[in-house]
């Protein structure tokens, strides 16, 4: 899972992956796996990136969120967590790393529930 | 006499107006420092990132502590010339980074897996012991192996059986569980105390599944007994003197780890990101990480790889944690994040 060659183009917005079948999104993105174009039906992703994600929706979904720890240490830690893996837990989907095969290099994606993804930073993207 | 108190009231604006005039000028003087505070002086050009490896992608763990120390480490292993430094998947382990890092910092509740900490911790951590590959000691392959073991788990290696540091481990969990306490703790007969009681299963999971594995990997900083990690404050120094600290570790062939306040990074992207994700979390997040007096709700590690001049200002290498496409990742402007720092940390000598 983690070693999945994939190859850019264009850079895509969506990314489609079902087991081991990989798909083309939307017309500003092309993905090749393993130099196979593939077409798909519409997904979960898909939708999210046609209807947006509105900043609504997040403000509840923030307000029923578990209180964070409360440290003792008054020392400056950090934590840092990738804004836009938070952002994927918050629309109800999995976060996800895939490794560039080469260069080692992790891509964080968003993954929903019917296995289409999106590239997480691209979340970002569709805030309305 | 009339003409004498004309001269003087002549005297009196003059000096008035030489006064206004050098105001005028130190002002202007003032406002082209503030617009040259990230001119590219004399940095010159260094680029190590190369020796930080691949991009890393902590995702929802609190980790970046421990993957700035561990992409520093990376950069100290190159400069002594380890033979695997070309090598991108050669990456020192998260495991090993946060294995020594105790008082809350290493804990991975499962599918809550935020854990703040300091870079230092990990950078002790990974010069006292060594470090794996992160293909012998992945964070993923520990994961599955504390998921095994029940919903959480301790990792530390280095923990002994003493009660007081199992008391420790309770209260930490608590912690890191956001419980005012760990139900059961107390009853040493209750099941949640025998889930808890883990510092020797946990060494155990570390040891079969991590340390057997790169037994013989193991990369050891050669200098690591003459070297430690040291932090300096950022907070009161200006731009050009935070930019002087790093400019002089970066051309003493140094990462420096630098932690910033993401709240005052100028990057659109990042703040749309910051505020879609942590509207509610934002307060709390601050006075958890005690940085709340500071004005800072979300303080992040980076490693620093390099500085280079463009279109006359600075732009530093920033190795940052959020995969490959972060907008807050690779050569970006001084003047974006420069402001934004909080502290330096990096391997110096005792």
């Amino acid at each position: 899972m983690m070693t999945r060659v994939l190859v850019l183009l264009l850079f895509p917005l969506v990314l489609l992956v079902n087991g081991s079948a990989n798909a083309s999104a939307n017309a500003n993105a092309i993905i090749t796996y393993k130099g196979v174009q593939i077409s798909h039906a519409p997904s979960e992703a898909q939708k999210l990136v046609d209807q947006g994600i509105s900043k609504a929706s997040l403000a509840s979904n923030n307000s029923n969120k578990m209180k964070t720890k409360k440290a003792s240490s008054t020392r400056l830690h950090m934590s840092g967590e990738n804004p836009a893996d938070l952002l994927c837990v918050e629309i109800k989907g999995i976060p996800e790393n895939i490794k560039e095969e080469k260069s080692g290099d992790e891509i964080s994606i968003c993954r929903m529930s019917d296995g289409s993804f999106i590239v997480s930073w691209d979340l970002i993207k569709i805030i309305k | 006499m009339l003409g004498m108190r004309n001269l003087l009231k002549m005297k009196k604006l003059f000096c008035v107006l030489i006064l206004a005039a050098v105001t005028a000028s130190t002002v202007s003087v003032s406002a082209s420092v503030g617009a040259g505070d990230y001119g590219c002086g004399n940095s010159g050009s260094i680029d190590l990132s190369q020796r930080l490896g691949a991009v890393r992608n902590q995702g929802v763990n609190g980790l970046c502590w421990a993957y700035s120390a561990a992409a520093a480490m990376r950069n100290e292993l190159c400069r002594e010339g380890h033979p695997r430094c070309g090598d991108a998947s050669f990456q020192p382990s998260i495991p090993d980074a946060t294995a020594c890092a105790r008082k809350n910092l290493n804990i991975f509740p499962v599918g809550k897996e935020s854990s703040g900490g300091r870079p230092e911790r990990a950078l002790s951590c990974m010069l006292g012991k060594g470090v794996c590959s992160e293909e012998n000691a992945s964070i993923e392959k520990y994961r599955q192996a504390v998921k095994g073991m029940g919903e959480f788990c301790p990792i530390d290696p280095c923990a002994s059986d003493k009660s007081s540091d199992m008391k420790n481990y309770i209260d930490n969990l608590a912690n890191a569980t956001q419980q005012s306490s760990v139900h059961g703790f107390g009853d040493e007969n209750s099941d949640e105390y025998a889930l808890l009681n883990l510092p020797a299963k946990a060494a155990c999971v570390y040891k079969s599944v991590i340390g057997e594995s790169c037994k013989r990997n193991r990369a050891v900083l050669r200098e690591a007994k003459t070297v430690a990690p040291q932090t300096l404050m950022l907070l009161k120094k200006s731009s050009p003197e935070v930019m002087e600290i790093l400019n002089n570790l970066l051309k003493s062939d140094k990462t420096p780890i630098l932690a910033v306040c993401l709240d005052n990074v100028a990057i659109p992207e990042l703040q749309k990101g910051l505020a879609a994700a942590e509207k509610a979390e934002k307060a709390e997040k601050a006075e958890e990480s005690g940085a709340a007096g500071r004005g800072c709700g979300n303080a992040h590690a980076v490693t620093i790889g390099g500085v280079r001049c463009h279109n006359g200002e600075a732009e530093y290498y920033v190795h940052n944690s959020w995969g490959k496409n972060a907008p807050f990742h690779g050569w970006i402007p001084a003047s974006k994040f420069i402001a934004a720092s909080l502290d330096v940390t990096f391997i110096g000598k005792k």
